[in-house]
């Protein structure tokens, strides 16, 4: 796999009188080997976005810093169609789902459809996955949580679906 | 100013498949400035979500990972964030990258008059607030602004008002 770091995006939102919601962005370095330089790279955006505000009669609402990485070589596989479903319960919320595109066939149930994630039968990659995931770094054992920062407490059900591309959802009118 | 940590931040992990299909899928984890994590932690969320949780979401999938992305934000949710300027008007800054091309523009929304020149469509370079803004984009060792593409940015080429129309502004009525 060859991704590598591109420069980091921050996007600073704001909005104005009339409540119009509109935003500027920068680019900072990238982190460095084993991101390094993220703390730097933070403070600067930071920095940077109360710069920006101050030029500004519109009210800063926020700021997003966005650590990235790429792979434009990618040959590509499999069919992203192909979703490996993972519902999760969450510690006093709705329960939180993600989907994994093109999901192995070998990783799935007898039956094709559901995938264990609990029990004798699951496989080792997807309990690698639900365990990363729950734990988070090893340091803090302090991992997922659904968007509103509500903890994910196990995985509850899996299953594959087909979602269908926007490419395939495209109807035909000539 | 009061922007805070939001409590959870996210990662994207992007997928191509056999026809160059791209897809995204998501995963959150908590903010470890909300958590009140210190940067050296920081770092270590980062580096998991890059390698570690990257890893074993890749072994899921036949697809090839292609991207990974991770969003830190801070907002104000103060029950007025509004302010008291016009979106639509832009700050426009132009900068040179370091082979003298014109490579980066930021336009800063709402514009504050005070940093207008005199003739009303220029910026006044001088004028307090810019000029702090331009000096951030000369510091910083190993976070100094870059390009899009990775060039070193140098010098501000130039620096004007710019009114550009909103979204709601470009719609038509048809009733």
């Amino acid at each position: 796999m060859a991704i590598a770091a591109v420069p980091t995006e921050v996007i600073v939102n704001f909005k104005d009188r009339e409540n119009t919601a509109t935003k500027t962005r920068f680019y900072l370095p990238v982190p460095g080997v084993l991101n390094v330089n993220a703390q730097a790279i933070y403070t600067k955006a930071r920095t940077m976005a109360l710069a920006v505000a101050a030029c500004s009669d519109c009210q800063m609402t926020g700021f997003a810093v966005l650590y990235q990485d790429r792979d434009n070589a990618a040959a590509g596989a499999g069919e992203a169609e192909r979703k490996g479903n993972f519902m999760f319960a969450v510690n006093g919320g709705t329960n939180y789902t993600t989907q994994v595109p093109g999901f192995l066939d070998s990783l799935l149930d007898a039956n094709k459809r559901t995938i264990a994630v609990a029990g004798p039968d699951v496989a080792p990659e997807v309990q690698a996955f639900i365990d990363a995931l729950l734990d988070g770094p090893p340091s803090f054992n302090n991992g997922a949580t659904n968007a509103s920062g509500l903890s994910l407490v196990r995985a509850v059900d899996g299953r594959k679906t087909h979602v269908r591309s926007l490419v395939e959802r495209r109807g035909r009118s000539g | 100013m009061a922007i805070t940590p939001r409590r959870a931040m996210s990662t994207t992990f992007g997928f191509r498949d056999q026809e160059n299909t791209e897809t995204n899928m998501l995963a959150h984890m908590t903010n470890p400035l909300f958590a009140g994590i210190a940067f050296a932690g920081f770092v270590e969320y980062l580096t998991f979500a890059k390698v570690d949780l990257a890893n074993v979401v890749a072994q899921l999938s036949e697809c090839d990972l292609s991207y990974i992305g991770i969003r830190m934000r801070e907002t104000n949710d103060a029950q007025t964030p509004f302010g008291t300027g016009e979106a639509e008007k832009k700050g426009v800054l132009l900068f040179l990258d370091e082979s003298g091309a014109p490579s980066f523009r930021m336009a800063i929304p709402g514009i504050k008059e005070s940093q207008l020149a005199a003739n009303g469509r220029d910026i006044d370079t001088a004028a307090t607030e810019i000029a702090a803004l331009i000096a951030e984009f000369a510091t910083g060792t190993a976070a100094q602004p870059i390009t899009p593409n990775g060039f070193h940015i140098e010098t501000v080429q130039s620096a004007y008002k710019q009114h550009r129309v909103s979204h709601t502004g470009r719609a038509r009525r048809t009733g």
